[in-house]
């Protein structure tokens, strides 16, 4: 496996600031991409070590991988944390589920309006979902580049393991409620 | 000759440009007859050769049948025009107007022309690139790069900026397509974050509306109308009330009819309207929301439009920036990617994103993304395949592009075979890898993991191989050409003249007193003609009543929805 950090010469860790790692890749685009380079450098592998690293939970995931290869595991269940969260997200997007497809029925802008009021109750109950989600997400992240994780390295390894299973539920929860967002408003 | 000389081509529905770098600076190269706009149109006259631009312009209305505006909107397809010189391609009525351009540039810089970049809507998909590619070899060119039209835009936006960070986005309404853009702009890097777009959504669904809307009101087919309504749109860009005049249009007599801003509003708005949902989702992919972005830039001609800018005005919540020509931000772009590519432009690069999600098929039918949309190019993915059964010889991969969770609504790009080594169950193993080049056009790759053998794999085009497909789609539009006898179409047009009527008298009762007495007459009428129509049992009368009173209420609607919005604001204490 390549080691992106290495490649993009920033030093590795669960997590990176997205300004720093935005300036790098631009000059390494200046100096390697296909159109002026003059280097034969591979750009799609800078391209996908920049996918990775500038998004948030890949670059947590290639950090474990390279550092403690054994931490990850196949996990299939939820975290015991996060149930109660996904049964209030699953009962607010099935309402907005419902909402759409009854939308889409109807045609006339007349019809549409009368459901105005409802919409944006849904939309109230979806930005609080919203909000908490990133809020939990993003507490998450915050933490992570404080461990030391050099010390205590089998706890320090469990626990990254663990981070990374609730933060792939947790972006993927906000990655939906976005997505029905941009449903409710269209 | 310079062998470092590459031309910039906006290839576009309506209008058609070409230019190249001079001195440091990008120039649009004029024609014989001075004019850098080049009409997209191609005529075939009873005698001689094909001839493009200007003059097959004015012929529409006289010989429409021999007369083709518009072949972007069939690039990607296998579909034929007919005319009196024989059948042709997409592709190859397309090359005819490179082939213009190509001449016309090399009469301006006195100098052959062989390399050129041509510009596609960003939410183009493979095979219609592929055409464009095509299109441009047929004339002659080696086509050094596709470039998405909105990023362009970019790059003549920001050529003067480089020193500056910003996030923008363009938003492209042309004559036949539609792109949003949204980039970040860092010292010379232009790099898009988010794109999304219709390819079948311009000015040309502008017109047609209009054209339907005066034939309708004037009960007239006249050929001339539909160069008389395009004058007055672009009038109305101006001017506030326009005179729409068809002398002699049966010989005999004259029409003329008024037609103001506003009523021509009424007509563009569900197409403008249209734009929204990928203006929206283009944020949502770039995960920013309007404040923070630092400009929005307006290209395409359709973007004159007073209503245009109002309605991205109130999207963006903010200002439109309109410092680009709108005919001609994209042909500069092109050019100015030209002259990175042959060196002559310094300090700017562009980094682009494939629009569309690419995937196969999966058991089941559903489509398993491999590379999602918005991914920087140029990029490779690799997938793994074995064998099913042992033994297995070859196996079939249908290739797609598009959004949707099944493999049947989006775009069959086309398909490919696999071939195993013989070997038991799920041993014998073939990486393939999809590369999709800075172009944004895709490339398959398949590697036996065991024998280390390396093949590029051929796709078949589905625009190539899939009649049937077509023939369905030919069949389905028959089938609905008898729905309007049936039954059914008259209960349904029943249920809504009996859910609208209704509605509109609630809505009345609720915010009737702040529309004009003029408003409310007219929708009084409006209800009436439901109600007759519904007595008399018409399907076409009902249908017709019901979709004028969709459109007569939309104002009222409008009130509706902000009456609303003013309740759940009072609720929560804002106001």
């Amino acid at each position: 496996m390549t080691d992106y950090f290495h490649l993009f010469g920033v030093p590795r860790g669960p997590a990176l600031d997205a300004e720093m790692l935005k300036e790098k890749f631009h000059k390494l685009t200046a100096e390697h991409h296909p159109d002026v380079a003059k280097t034969d450098a591979d750009f799609a592998l800078i391209n996908e070590a920049y996918r990775t690293l500038s998004d948030p939970l890949l670059c947590l995931r290639h950090f474990i991988q390279l550092e403690f290869p054994s931490a990850l595991r196949a996990e299939q269940n939820m975290p015991e944390d996060l149930v109660q969260l996904f049964m209030h997200i699953a009962t607010v997007r099935r309402a907005i589920d419902a909402f759409v497809a009854r939308e889409t029925q109807i045609s006339s802008p007349l019809l549409r309006a009368h459901l105005a009021s409802e919409r944006l109750d849904i939309l109230d109950q979806l930005d609080s979902s919203l909000a908490f989600v990133t809020e939990t997400h993003d507490a998450l992240f915050a933490d992570l580049p404080h461990v030391d994780w050099k010390k205590n390295r089998e706890t320090v390894a469990e626990g990254f393991a663990m981070a990374h299973h609730m933060l792939s539920f947790l972006s993927k929860w906000r990655r939906q409620l976005m997505e029905d967002r941009v449903r409710l408003q269209m | 000759m310079l062998m470092s000389d590459i031309v910039g081509i906006d290839l576009g529905t309506t209008n058609s440009l070409i230019g190249a770098m001079e001195a440091g600076f990008p120039l649009l190269l004029a024609d014989a007859d001075g004019e850098r706009l080049t009409p997209s149109v191609v005529h075939f006259p009873a005698n001689g050769e094909a001839i493009v631009g200007r003059a097959p312009s004015r012929m529409r209305a006289l010989d429409p049948q021999n007369t083709i505006a518009s072949i972007k909107r069939l690039m990607g397809t296998r579909e034929k025009v007919r005319t009196r010189a024989g059948e042709f391609s997409p592709e190859q009525i397309s090359a005819l107007i490179l082939k213009k351009l190509k001449a016309d540039a090399e009469r301006a810089l006195e100098r052959e022309v062989t390399r050129a970049v041509i510009t596609v809507p960003a939410y183009f998909n493979d095979a219609q690139r592929n055409a464009t590619k095509a299109a441009g070899e047929l004339a002659g060119f080696t086509v050094e790069r596709i470039v998405n039209e909105p990023t362009a835009a970019a790059l003549a936006y920001g050529m003067d900026k480089l020193g500056e960070k910003s996030k923008i986005a363009v938003y492209d309404l042309g004559g036949g397509t539609f792109d949003i853009s949204i980039l970040e702009l860092n010292k010379g890097v232009f790099q898009v974050i988010a794109t999304n777009g219709n390819t079948r959504l311009g000015g040309d669904d502008i017109d047609a509306a209009l054209v339907d809307f005066l034939a309708d009101k004037l009960q007239v087919s006249d050929a001339r109308l539909h160069e008389t309504a395009i004058a007055a749109k672009h009038r109305l860009s101006a001017e506030t009330e326009t005179q729409i005049d068809l002398p002699f249009f049966d010989g005999e007599n004259s029409l003329s009819f008024t037609l103001t801003r506003a009523g021509l509003d009424r007509i563009a708005r569900p197409i403008v309207e249209k734009t929204r949902a990928h203006c929206l989702r283009s944020l949502a992919d770039a995960k920013l929301s309007p404040a923070d972005l630092d400009a929005v830039i307006l290209v395409g001609g359709v973007t004159r439009m007073p209503l245009v800018r109002d309605f991205v005005r109130d999207l963006f919540q903010r200002e439109p920036n309109t410092s680009q020509n709108p005919d001609e931000a994209v042909a500069l772009g092109a050019t100015l990617q030209a002259g990175i590519l042959s060196g002559a432009v310094q300090n700017m690069v562009l980094l682009d994103v494939t629009p569309l999600s690419l995937g196969i098929e999966t058991f089941g039918g559903l489509m398993n993304v491999i590379i999602p949309r918005n991914s920087t190019i140029p990029l490779k993915a690799g997938e793994m395949f074995t064998n099913a059964l042992a033994g297995q010889r070859a196996m079939s991969i249908k290739v797609l592009q598009g959004e949707r969770e099944m493999a049947r609504d989006n775009w069959p790009l086309g398909e490919f075979e696999l071939e195993f080594e013989p070997a038991p169950k799920g041993q014998a193993r073939v990486g393939v890898q999809f590369e999709i080049d800075a172009n944004g056009i895709l490339h398959v790759l398949a590697r036996d993991t065991k024998t280390g053998v390396e093949k590029i794999v051929e796709i078949k085009s589905a625009v190539d191989v899939s009649d049937e497909a077509v023939e369905q789609m030919i069949a389905e539009s028959v089938e609905h050409a008898f729905d309007d006898m049936s039954e059914r179409v008259l209960t349904e047009a029943k249920l809504k003249a009996n859910e609208m009527l209704p509605a509109v008298r609630d809505a009345l009762q609720k915010v009737g007193e702040d529309l004009s007495n003029e408003e409310k007459s007219r929708v009084a009428e409006l209800m009436r003609e439901v109600e007759a129509a519904l007595e008399s049992g018409e399907v076409q009368r009902l249908k017709k009543a019901n979709a004028a009173l969709d459109e007569g209420t939309q104002h009222l609607a409008a009130l509706l929805v902000e009456r609303a919005m003013d309740e759940a604001l009072r609720r929560k204490g804002v106001l």
